[in-house]
């Protein structure tokens, strides 16, 4: 009967040292499983399989074969901060006698020390009873020691396992950590580049801008001195519509002069800020509260005006109370580039609208065109500056607000580079005209004389494209 | 989902009572390590800690404890437990904790110990 109860204790305490042992691992994984530090994975790790076993002390060591390395850490009575990390360079006999150890080894177990002597010799003199190896991955290696147990017990077989499994799982642990740190690392090394590679495109086309400036200033002045001259001649010998094309032609240069200076200064100002981080700096803007509803009401009354020879019907719609805190000109310029890119890629007949919405914290103002649409190709390229939808032998520079004008592509850059200014997204969805899915497939400007569409509707419902300006509203 | 660890000392004659709510872990039982540093800092030779029964203590959290048993020797203190559930009294016992220090059912009989 006493035999029978004792046995019952036993068979109970075992039960529960198998429970505890099941509970360890699952907290390992809840303790180390989230950390991205080599350091604090190991530290946990060392103090998680202390714990299981009741270990006078510990150590991990861990060998860095591509630094020639060695780091120890070691944990003696106090606390989860004490392990203390030495870090060494170990001579090469040590790597070679280090690597030999590749088994797990319970020290009190002879048959393993007649094997082992070299370094065992090492072990016992920091009084080491068990060691399990713990290697990461080739150039990781190391090995996990604990002293004797607080409860005078030896090591045994199933506490070799158990060990072996949190090593494991410290192991994998790192080796997660290190990958996320080496995709980390590989990535700020690709930013790092990516920003080398801006800057210097920026300071080449600064470059370009301010070389090209002086010779179109030349080249406008002797052709209006040209000009004058030859219209002074009776009869002229060279017609005045050469005199206009070459002056269209220039303005344009000149315009894109202008423009390329006005956003690389934009860039160079964001690089700058960014660089120095110098976020109290106030920007040069003015900001104001704007009664965004009447705000546009106006802005779309001005670029009736300016689109007059166009026959497209410009909508408002949306909340006619909200408010935004921005300088005026900088909202004034993105919505009429916005509104500009609209009518030009509307034909005849079509329709613009503007929606103003609330959405929780964020306020959205659309701007919606029922035009030709943007290949899903474009839609990447969209935002690059310099990019024109249409295929560069189809471009027509034509007047702005022309249906396909197509502008120089800057307008867009522009908006985005405010974007990342003034704080506010700017993205776009859109969907090519079923009839002309392609960018060599032509519109002709006028739904009337469209092959493909038989009513108004049928234009309006053929494709378009929405952009949409996403500002987040302060204090929400 | 651990619990956060909640901590009060208390003092009754000379013994001072470190109550633990909440589960011990290797994070949390730093604040256990401070409190033990705190009240050594001020002289005390006779520690409680007293447990929640209803709380988890994991294997990082009882190397904690073994860092705070094998100081207190050093600084011949002390160190009485009780509030642990049956339970852990166990694997307090298996971890070999109980030769550093003594678990009670409860705080009377512990401070009776002292």
């Amino acid at each position: 009967m006493e035999d029978e109860v004792k046995e019952a204790k036993h068979s109970q305490r075992e039960l529960e040292r198998r429970i505890f042992h099941l509970k360890t691992l699952y907290d390992l994984g809840q303790e180390i499983g989230y950390l991205r530090g080599t350091q604090e994975i190991t530290k946990n790790l060392l103090m998680m399989m202390i714990g299981t076993f009741g270990a006078s002390r510990g150590f991990i060591l861990l060998c860095d074969v591509s630094q020639g390395k060695i780091e120890v850490f070691t944990q003696r009575g106090m606390g989860r901060n004490s392990p203390n990390i030495f870090s060494q360079t170990i001579e090469s006999g040590s790597f070679r006698e280090f690597n030999e150890i590749t088994d797990a080894l319970i020290l009190d177990e002879s048959s393993q020390v007649q094997k082992k002597e070299k370094f065992l010799d090492l072990l016992s003199s920091l009084n080491i009873k068990i060691w399990i190896p713990f290697n990461i991955d080739a150039s990781l290696r190391g090995g996990i020691g604990l002293g004797e147990k607080l409860s005078g017990d030896s090591y045994t077989r199933d506490d070799q396992e158990l060990l072996s499994t949190m090593s494991h799982q410290g192991a994998v642990a790192i080796e997660s950590a290190r990958l996320d740190q080496a995709r980390i690392e590989a990535l700020e090394q690709s930013k790092k580049e990516l920003e080398q590679l801006n800057r210097a495109k920026s300071k080449a086309l600064d470059h370009l801008s301010h070389e090209l400036r002086t010779p179109l200033a030349v080249i406008q002045g002797n052709i209006r001195l040209l000009k004058r001259k030859i219209q002074a001649q009776n009869p002229p010998i060279v017609r005045e519509e050469v005199f206009d094309s070459l002056e269209k032609n220039l303005n344009r240069l000149s315009d894109i002069q202008q423009d390329t200076d006005q956003i690389i200064r934009s860039y160079q100002e964001l690089e700058g800020r960014r660089r120095l981080e110098e976020v109290d700096q106030p920007p040069s803007i003015s900001p104001e509260t704007i009664h965004l509803y009447p705000f546009t009401e106006q802005i779309l009354e001005n670029v009736k005006k300016r689109a007059s020879h166009r026959v497209i019907q410009l909508h408002l719609d949306g909340a006619e109370d909200l408010t935004l805190v921005m300088d005026p000109k900088i909202l004034e310029d993105i919505l009429v580039g916005l509104l500009k890119n609209a009518i030009e890629n509307t034909p005849d007949e079509g329709m613009v609208q503007v929606i103003l919405e609330q959405k929780v914290q964020w306020l959205q103002l659309k701007v919606m065109d029922f035009g030709i649409g943007i290949t899903k190709e474009n839609q990447r390229r969209l935002f690059e500056g310099l990019f024109h939808t249409l295929d560069t032998e189809l471009y027509t520079s034509g007047k702005p607000y022309d249906f396909g004008a197509g502008g120089k592509g800057l307008d867009l850059l522009r908006i985005k580079t405010y974007g990342q200014r003034f704080g506010f997204d700017i993205s776009v969805a859109s969907q090519r005209c079923l009839h002309i899915p392609t960018d060599r497939d032509l519109c002709p400007g006028k739904i009337s004389e469209c092959p493909h569409c038989k009513t108004r509707e049928d234009c309006l419902n053929s494709g378009g494209s929405t952009f949409c300006l996403t500002f987040t509203i302060a204090g929400k | 989902m651990n619990k956060d660890i909640q901590l009060s000392i208390s003092q009754k004659d000379d013994v001072s009572i470190l109550n633990i709510k909440g589960d011990v872990t290797s994070i949390s039982g730093e604040t256990i390590e401070d409190a033990y540093q705190k009240v050594s800092t001020a002289g005390a030779k006779k520690i409680l800690l007293y447990f929640d029964k209803d709380g988890y203590i994991n294997s990082g959290g009882i190397a904690i404890l073994i860092g705070i048993a094998s100081e207190s020797r050093k600084k011949e203190q002390k160190i009485r437990i009780t509030g642990l559930s049956p339970h852990f009294q166990k694997i307090f016992d298996m971890v070999g904790l109980t030769k550093y220090t003594e678990i009670f059912p409860s705080e009377e009989l512990a401070l009776k110990d002292f």
